[in-house]
């Protein structure tokens, strides 16, 4: 057997077996158990990549059987970044957790501990899935798949707020996915097809199937929380255990993001869809102030991370107003916002774990109560300072890569307007990022904090190493160009710039 | 590569001063003075290379297309260099300063990585890198401004950046916009963007984008609201940082812009220099009036830094050779003159609590050092003779009035005038008998006295030396007779 | 085009050409005499302060002579003129406290007006030695403005109307030895800066002379008006400066108004400056000899002392006829009205200089004896030796009318007993007196008033006090921190938040974004 050709399927396995070996492991091996596939699932995701590098996208079909009846895996340069960024932000949320969890637990196992490996695992292998379905009925699969391990997950969480959190995200999924569901169904009557390639090929001017991909998108929209749709996603994201919000808003928004760059940019012609493209774009726009304003305004941290997910969320969908002048100015613009979720994904997960930190060190996330952070725990500090500096998107973090990319491609296409958004946006980041930091700064106020015994490695530095990231991934954009140029968009609109 | 060494060494002492934690302070004072005195080195070696006319340059890759270039010429190397070899004197002042401050490690770690961006600032070969460490500027002074953690301090931090952060946006638009219509724009001495010089309407929004953003840093007036309120850093970060290299990078920014990527022919036919000109005109006077009337003797010094740095921008916003070395020249005497004052008023406060002018009485008798020092530079900032500050002033009002600007000439000299008005009371108080007895005291610490003894003569020797080649003002001369073609010094 | 000023301006140049040697000796000889009457007179523990400001004001002011451009010129006028502070405010009382910064205000304003001066010329000639910048003045493209600073400047230093305050207000504190430095040598700087950027004996724009003619006048006959009001010996003596530098500026103007009178202007400019320097150092030692002295003694002194006024008055026989002699004919040779009507004029404004000096002796004989240290009746070494030194600048005045080229000297001598110009340098004092007595007469005790009718330095006291009170040190804003609980707008977009992210309202806008992109996209 060609194990080279199997390797989306290695992809997606992986991580599924290794949920199924935690699950029967128990408690007490999971973790190691776990680290070890994170470990396992970069080579092959690497390879991959190292692959469509080389030869370009590949389609795989399982058991042989093509389309429109056969499941078809397809990896392009997209999705290998995707994945790639999975992986690794997926190893150290893994890593983090480990200690998170004996932290939190002691010696005794504790509720929600065993569950967590296995969950995890499971929404990974969902998540690749999703990065690598060439059909869009499968997405709905992966979708229902990741958004129920993901509400599993934020329960985990001890209390009434986080069950609370997680039945309202219970039901954003559910809606999702049933509006989801309902475009597929309307596209599959209009077009007779659910793979992406041949539906491509086979859409024509049709009122069911423009209605169909219209709900299909909509669908999308509200699972990656775009304002006004982000009602479930800061309660979700800041109530989950520290690990949990991590991936959620890291990985898991990314991975409807990327569906919905896929049928724009795969499936759709270009403006099949109207005006829809420079809606979102407002959309977008809409969101990076408001959730910037709504994180200025937070009181404690994770809410203040949860918000600021929903404002960098909003800059991906930048992309699809400027995806309209093609040529330069969208592959300009895809490689900013691909750089644009990469940066965010480290540097959120970073945050969100060191928020877990903060809570676990010091019994509470109140920004107001955590003056002096920057001598007692100055790891913390400088994660989220770090972390920040790709926030506000200055130079040399990967979010000044995607600003600067993205404000090209804006000013290039002549609508300027998106770039000033995108400058306000960074300058709103600046405030709510050093609000924060400024916090951390100040002198103690004369009472001592509490200081746990939490000071171990992989609690504290796993988040610096994402924030680092992050912040140094300036250097990772020639790679990432490369990925990007190894996506069939891309290589039409004549590589990128300049 | 030995141009990304003033860069790179820097960080690398900055990092190593994070790693070395709050109690290694033996360790960490060899760190830095090595790192600093290494680093001038290597810049005084870039120097003498420059002078013969072999300019290094290098460049990264950043983003597809985008490198990030840095240029050791004589223009940048003058900034570099005023920045670098201050830093290894601010150190040793700093030891002193610092001796029982918390966070010490945090601090000479941040410092180090503001020298760095500084270095990259002057080394930048175009645009994008002057942006880039522009804005790692802004973050690397951040913590030193909020220091001491205290809620004024915090305020004037917010402050800060609120200013730095809109200024570097504006900065950021403007580039993207530049390069979105002429390309990457290599900073050429005389100008870079004739290609492209017929989009009159996009150039003169870009050139306000630009000379705002850098207006920030620069502290033109409207802009200025930050630098006042940042005196509430430790001394050796208002000396250096607001005295040198941060506001000094806004000031450099406009040379780079006015001579470098305009030209100064396009910036006068796009009529944009003139607006700038007024601008720096009125923060001058703005500044300098202000001054008069402060009680607090740092934020004297801070509005006086603020009148001064206009004499920078004005200088290059003249559009007139002469003016224009004048004006890099004032980049290099205004740092050795007012490191020197901020030295002294940081003495002053923490060997004998005097923060405000109403208490400077007799202080003369009593740190006869520290104020003599503190009145050379202020003679020169004057731009009395033979002090260093004259021959700036000399180049830029000569400059101005040579392309028939004499109310520039005027206001020069006006401004000298003020300088004194403003300048003249701590000299005087310091002459005049205490009106209570004061307690017996002395010079400060010998590493903060020595320090303000050497940059205090430094206001008179580069003065007395301004003729010989290498002073800066042959330097400023060399570094900007390119931009002028057809313009020789000589 | 080659541009020499950034190389040359940072290298000093020194020469030593007449106009130099003349200047620099008689500065030497003030300073130095001046110096040395400082050192006997002043209390040896005020002694190291006072000269650490004395040499440096000396070495700039015996420098000044001899700068050959425009940075050394500067240079030594920045170095004479700043640390001159020093003396002014030496008896820390804030009466010279306030003088000093009145001082340093007026000298801060004519070194920025002469700095831009320099400039503009320099800029204009493309170099910096000053008989280049003296040549390119009358043809500069801003020739009016460069002009104007010029005069400005210098005329600030000369005490022209306006700035002639300044003079009394600053001699008034200082030290006997270092007024007399002051009146006597610093402000013949003005004089000498005149002498050097004004194209005296060249065409030069129209206007020029005629506005230094009568800024001159003013001054000439305004110091004199003001002088005459005031109520101590110093204050007359600065006021009488001031007019006897209007006089020069006559000689000035007279000068630019027409090339043929500019050798008579200048020969007449040094010849005031030196006579009177000389004279009014002599006068203010003098001064201070008679206020410590008693007796016998005093009445020695004060008789000594009608040498140097009469000097001043211009009788015959005395140095300052010779340089009204000279006076004289450089306004005699200009052609035009207005240099007539000054010379017309000279006459009377030696009336008013010969009425100073008799309200000097008045006020000087009114002077208490000073206490403070040994008189010399009373036989305290240092005041004998203050004696001799004020003895051998008698002596020098005395000697100063035969210090011109001979044939010069020689012609002026002969006028001098010409029964015309004897008359001419006669009645001015004459009708001085014959006033002085009248006055006496009409207003009895007026003299005596302490208080007089101009306050000491007029408009620059004024001045002063008004920017003084300005000036006062405002405090730092006291900046509050801290932030509270959101109110307000952050409260209501807070609210605003919450209220989206109610179940229902989530649902119904999320049909609603999927219906408009549904409508949109078909």
């Amino acid at each position: 057997m060609n194990l080279v050709a199997h390797l989306p399927v290695i992809v997606i396995m992986m991580p599924l077996i290794g949920a199924s070996i935690a699950f029967v492991a128990g408690p007490r091996r999971a973790p190691l158990v776990t680290v070890a596939t994170a470990v396992l699932t970069i080579a092959p995701v690497a390879w991959l990549g190292a692959r469509v590098l080389a030869e370009g996208p590949t389609r795989y079909e399982i058991g042989g059987w093509g389309g429109p009846l056969g499941i078809v895996l397809v990896a392009d340069g997209l999705s290998a970044a995707f994945l790639g960024l999975v992986a690794i932000v997926g190893l150290g949320v893994t890593l983090y957790a480990t200690g998170y969890y004996r932290v939190a637990t002691g010696s005794r196992p504790g509720p929600g501990h065993g569950l967590y490996w296995t969950l995890w695992l499971f929404m990974w292998s969902s998540l690749n899935a999703l990065l690598l379905t060439g059909d869009v009925f499968n997405v709905y699969v992966c979708l229902e798949l990741v958004g129920l391990s993901a509400v599993a997950l934020v329960t985990l969480a001890e209390g009434a707020e986080p069950l609370r959190a997680a039945m309202r995200y219970l039901f954003a999924s559910i809606l999702g996915a049933m509006t989801y569901l309902l475009g597929v169904a309307l596209l599959y009557a209009a077009t007779g097809v659910l793979d992406m390639r041949m539906l491509a090929d086979s859409l024509g001017p049709s009122v069911a199937a423009e209605t169909g991909l219209a709900l299909m998108v909509a669908a999308l929209l509200l699972k990656t929380a775009l304002v006004p749709m982000h009602f479930w996603l800061p309660t979700a994201h800041a109530a989950a255990p520290s690990p949990v919000s991590a991936a959620l808003s890291a990985l898991v928004v990314k991975g409807s993001f990327f569906v919905t760059l896929r049928l724009f940019l795969d499936v759709m012609p270009a403006g099949y869809l109207g005006g829809a493209d420079v809606l979102i774009g407002v959309l977008g726009a809409v969101a990076i102030v408001w959730g910037s304003i709504q994180a200025l305004l937070q009181e404690r941290i994770k809410l203040l991370v949860a918000y600021s997910t929903v404002a960098q969320v909003g800059y991906l969908f930048l992309l699809f107003p400027l995806a309209r002048h093609g040529g330069e100015v969208l592959s300009a613009a895809l490689l900013g916002v691909l750089v644009h979720a990469l940066a965010h994904a480290f540097a959120k997960s970073s945050m969100f774990l060191a928020a877990g930190v903060t809570l676990k060190r010091f019994g509470h996330d109140r920004i107001a109560d955590l003056p002096g952070t920057a001598r007692r725990a100055p790891v913390i500090a400088a994660t989220f300072a770090l972390a920040g500096v790709t926030m506000m998107g200055l130079p040399p973090s990967g979010g000044f890569g995607a600003k600067w990319l993205i404000a090209s491609a804006a000013l290039a296409s002549g609508e300027w307007w998106w770039a000033a958004v995108v400058l306000v946006g960074g300058l709103l980041a600046s405030a709510y990022m050093f609000r924060l930091l400024a916090v951390f700064m100040a002198a103690p106020g004369g009472r001592p904090l509490p200081v746990g015994g939490v000071r171990t490695l992989r609690t504290e530095w796993v988040p610096l190493a994402l924030a680092a990231a992050s912040f140094l991934l300036v250097l990772a954009v020639p790679l990432v160009t490369r990925l990007a140029e190894a996506s069939a968009v891309v290589a039409q609109a004549g590589g990128v710039v300049p | 590569m030995t141009v990304w060494l003033p860069v790179l060494l820097p960080v690398l002492v900055g990092v190593t001063t994070f790693l070395l934690g709050e109690t290694r302070e033996r360790l960490r004072v060899l760190v830095n003075l090595a790192g600093a005195v290494l680093s001038s080195g290597v810049v005084i070696a870039l120097v003498v290379r420059a002078y013969d006319g072999a300019v290094a340059g290098s460049s990264v890759e950043m983003l597809p297309g985008l490198a990030l270039s840095l240029e050791a010429d004589l223009l940048g190397l003058l900034f570099s260099a005023v920045a670098t070899v201050l830093w290894a004197v601010t150190l040793v002042y700093a030891f002193g300063y610092m001796a029982h401050a918390e966070n010490r490690a945090r601090f000479f770690g941040f410092f180090a990585l503001c020298i760095a961006s500084a270095n990259g600032v002057a080394l930048s070969a175009d645009l994008l890198g002057l942006f880039v460490f522009y804005e790692l500027l802004t973050l690397a002074t951040y913590p030193l401004v909020v220091h001491s953690g205290t809620d004024e301090a915090l305020v004037a931090g917010r402050r800060y950046l609120y200013y730095a952060l809109s200024g570097g946006a504006a900065l950021l638009l403007g580039v993207v916009w530049l390069y979105a219509i002429a390309g990457t724009v290599p900073f050429t001495p005389g100008g870079a963007l004739g290609a492209v010089a017929g989009r009159t309407g996009e150039l003169r929004a870009i050139f306000a984008l630009l000379a705002g953003g850098f207006g920030v840093k620069a502290a033109l007036v409207g802009l200025h609201r930050w630098l006042p309120g940042a005196m509430v850093a430790p001394a050796p970060v208002s000396a250096l940082l607001h005295a040198v290299a941060v506001v000094k990078a806004g000031a450099f920014g406009m040379v780079r812009l006015v001579n470098e990527v305009y030209g100064p022919e396009l910036a006068t036919s796009l009529g944009v220099a003139q607006p700038l000109a007024a601008i720096a005109a009125i923060t001058i006077l703005f500044g300098s009036i202000v001054a008069l009337r402060q009680d607090d003797i740092k934020r004297r010094l801070a509005y006086s830094t603020i009148a001064q740095l206009s004499y920078i921008t004005l200088g290059v916003a003249l559009c007139s050779p002469l003016a224009a070395v004048g004006a890099v020249a004032h980049l290099a005497h205004h740092a050795v003159m007012k490191i020197t004052m901020f030295f002294s008023a940081g003495s002053l406060a923490e060997t004998h609590h005097i923060k405000r002018l109403s208490a400077l009485d007799g202080v003369g008798h009593l740190m006869p050092a520290t104020m003599a020092s503190f009145a050379a530079a202020s003679f020169g900032l004057a731009g009395i003779p033979p002090f260093a500050g004259f021959f700036s002033k000399w180049p830029l009002g000569a400059g101005a009035a040579e392309s028939g600007q004499v109310w520039a000439t005027l206001l020069f000299v006006t401004s000298g005038a003020l300088a004194v008005g403003y300048l003249a009371p701590f000299l005087v108080r310091a002459v005049r008998p205490a009106a209570a007895a004061r307690e017996p005291g002395a010079e400060s610490d010998p590493r903060m006295l020595w320090p303000i003894v050497i940059v205090g003569a430094l206001s008179l020797v580069l003065g007395l030396l301004a003729g010989v080649p290498g002073s800066p003002l042959d330097w400023a001369a060399r570094a900007v007779a390119p931009s002028y073609a057809g313009w020789s010094p000589w | 085009m080659v541009d020499g000023l950034v190389r040359a301006i940072g290298s000093g140049a020194f020469l030593a050409d007449d106009l130099a040697v003349t200047f620099g000796v008689l500065f030497s000889a003030i300073w130095g005499i001046s110096a040395l009457y400082a050192l006997v007179t002043v209390p040896s523990d005020e002694r190291g302060r006072l000269f650490a400001y004395f040499v440096p004001a000396a070495v700039g002011g015996i420098g000044v002579a001899f700068a050959a451009d425009a940075v050394s010129f500067y240079l030594c006028f920045a170095l004479m003129a700043l640390p001159s502070w020093g003396l002014v405010t030496h008896p820390r009382t804030a009466e010279a406290h306030r003088a000093g910064t009145a001082y340093l205000g007026v000298t801060v304003l004519g070194e920025a007006l002469l700095l831009a001066a320099l400039m503009l010329l320099a800029a204009e000639a493309k170099s910096i030695h000053l008989a280049e910048l003296r040549g390119a003045l009358a043809a500069a493209e801003h020739a009016g403005v460069a002009f104007a600073l010029v005069v400005a400047a210098f005329g600030l230093k000369l005490g022209a109307i306006g700035a002639s305050g300044a003079l009394p207000l600053t001699y008034g504190t200082a030290p006997a030895g270092a007024a007399s430095a002051l009146a006597g040598a610093t402000v013949k700087v003005g004089v000498l800066g005149l002498l050097r950027l004004l194209p005296l004996g060249e065409v030069v724009p129209d206007g020029w002379g005629a506005a230094v003619i009568v800024l001159g006048l003013l001054t000439a006959f305004g110091a004199a008006a003001l002088g005459v009001l005031t109520t101590t010996p110093k204050a007359v003596l600065g006021y009488s400066s001031a007019s006897q530098m209007g006089l020069v500026l006559i000689g000035i103007g007279a000068g630019l108004a027409d090339p043929a009178a500019g050798s008579w202007a200048i020969a007449a400019a040094v010849a005031y400056s030196v006579h009177h320097g000389l004279a009014k150092a002599t006068l203010f030692l003098g001064e201070d000899v008679v206020r410590h002295a008693t007796g016998h003694f005093r009445r020695l002194a004060l008789a000594a002392l009608v040498l140097p006024a009469l000097a001043l008055v211009g009788a015959p026989l005395t140095s300052g006829f010779v340089a009204k002699y000279a006076l004289k004919h450089a306004v005699h040779d200009a052609a035009g009205a207005l240099p007539h009507l000054a010379g017309t004029l000279l006459s009377w404004a030696a009336v008013g200089t010969a009425l100073l000096m008799l309200r000097f002796f008045v006020l000087l004989m009114q002077e208490p004896v000073d206490q403070g240290a040994g008189t010399v009746g009373g036989a305290a070494a240092p005041r004998r030796a203050a004696a001799v030194l004020w003895a051998s600048m008698l002596a020098l005045v005395a000697g100063a009318a035969w210090l011109w080229p001979a044939g010069w000297a020689a012609d002026a001598a002969h006028s001098a007993f010409d029964p015309t110009s004897l008359f001419a340098a006669t009645w001015p004092g004459l009708v001085a007196l014959a006033a002085a007595l009248l006055a006496r007469r009409l207003a009895r005790g007026a003299v005596r008033l302490r208080e007089g009718i101009v306050p000491p330095g007029d408009l620059v006291a004024g001045a002063t006090r008004v920017v003084s009170a300005w000036l006062a040190p405002v405090p730092a804003p006291v900046i509050a921190g801290g932030r509270t609980r959101a109110t307000g707008l952050p409260r209501m977009l807070l609210e605003a938040e919450g209220f989206w992210t109610v179940w229902a309202v989530a649902a119904g806008v999320f049909v609603v974004v999927a219906v408009v992109l549904v409508l949109v996209a078909a």
